[in-house]
């Protein structure tokens, strides 16, 4: 019982953020379907085990430990996520600095010689 | 006044960047000024120095430069912000490792100046003659890849001659800083509702532009990074 809440309370959590970021238009369409289904599915095969057991065996692993690295792999996804939206947020905000660097030189050259290109209007 | 801008994103292309700016044309029907933007995005060879020298004899000639090199998409992101800055009517980007001919950026200037589509698109694929085996297939693979991710088909997904219109200008909002910009650029098409079109060009392939261009590899490590994205997306 305690693996389901467990599994569910984790797949809420993940669904959350995933649904925030697509509201907030940060994520593509694909990208909310395939975490959605993601998510959704961790939260219906912890309630069909028999399913999944069939599934164990026919990989080789029948274990109860298997629930466990299951639920480590998802904490691991979720880790990576966040990690890789840092990162990439990061990554943007030192391209701005070095785009606003290059544009803002451009600015003094344009005031140091007036013939060079000014914005119209 | 009708402002055209060719932007030239530049990353240690000094062997060949003067030439590349000798080319392009000096007027072309319909633009009543060109400005001619090169980027360079933080080369070593001096590659700046060599535009710099070339723009003080060519008042049509602004050479920016980013301190550290952050890739294509970087540098074109760059060039649509100058473009926007400076009122520009058209951007093109121009390759500046010489794979272009002249009188295909006229051909693109001139299906943007007579409104075919807001974004249009010179593809060397509608007549690939002369272009290795190797990079039509990793060109229809990356198209194949765009069309799976974005829903929008195109024939030369990873040009780097095209041609916005203002409205695509001003609309385009780019987040790839590397060469995965390519395939973004197809997918902005759709998502902001603009018009695109395609004029046949062709590629001139030298050893320095195989040397200089994308790499087989590169194609996979763009579909990794565009599938990384659309799976992990960014704030």
């Amino acid at each position: 019982m305690l693996i389901r809440l467990l599994a569910v309370g984790l797949a809420l959590f993940g669904a959350r953020r995933v649904i925030i970021r697509y509201r907030k238009g940060q994520s593509l369409v694909f990208e909310f379907l395939v975490w959605m289904v993601i998510f959704a599915g961790l939260a219906i095969v912890v309630f069909i085990p028999h399913e999944t057991d069939r599934f164990a065996r026919l990989v080789g692993v029948s274990t109860g430990f298997n629930a466990l690295v299951f639920l480590v792999i998802v904490g691991l996804l979720l880790a990576v996520q966040r990690l890789f939206v840092r990162t990439q947020q990061l990554e943007r905000e030192l391209t701005q600095l070095v785009r606003t660097l290059a544009l803002g030189e451009t600015k003094s050259a344009s005031a140091r010689a007036p013939d060079s290109s000014e914005p119209r209007g | 006044m009708a402002r055209l801008c060719i932007a030239v994103p530049a990353f240690n292309e000094a062997e060949v960047i003067a030439a590349t700016l000798r080319s392009i044309p000096r007027a072309l029907a319909g633009a009543d000024e060109i400005a001619i933007l090169v980027v360079d995005d933080g080369s070593s060879d001096g590659t700046s120095a060599r535009a710099l020298a070339l723009g003080a004899a060519d008042p049509r000639v602004t050479v920016l430069r980013h301190a550290i090199n952050r890739g294509l998409g970087a540098a074109i992101a760059t060039a649509f912000a100058w473009a926007r800055a400076h009122a520009c009517d058209w951007l093109i980007t121009y390759d500046a490792d010489g794979q272009h001919a002249p009188e295909d950026l006229a051909a693109v200037f001139a299906a943007l100046a007579a409104g075919r589509g807001d974004v249009v698109i010179g593809s060397r694929m509608l007549h690939p003659r002369g272009m290795p085996w190797y990079r039509v297939v990793g060109n229809w693979g990356l198209n194949v890849a765009t069309w799976i991710l974005f829903g929008v088909w195109t024939t030369d997904s990873q040009s780097g001659l095209r041609g916005f219109d203002r409205r695509a200008l001003e609309s385009i909002v780019l987040r790839q800083d590397r060469m995965a910009v390519s395939s973004e650029l197809i997918k902005e098409i759709r998502a902001r509702k603009l018009r695109a079109a395609e004029v046949p060009i062709r590629a001139i392939y030298t050893d320095y532009s195989l040397r200089k261009g994308q790499r087989s590899a590169n194609g996979i490590n763009i579909v990794f990074r565009l599938l990384f994205d659309a799976l992990f997306g960014g704030e």
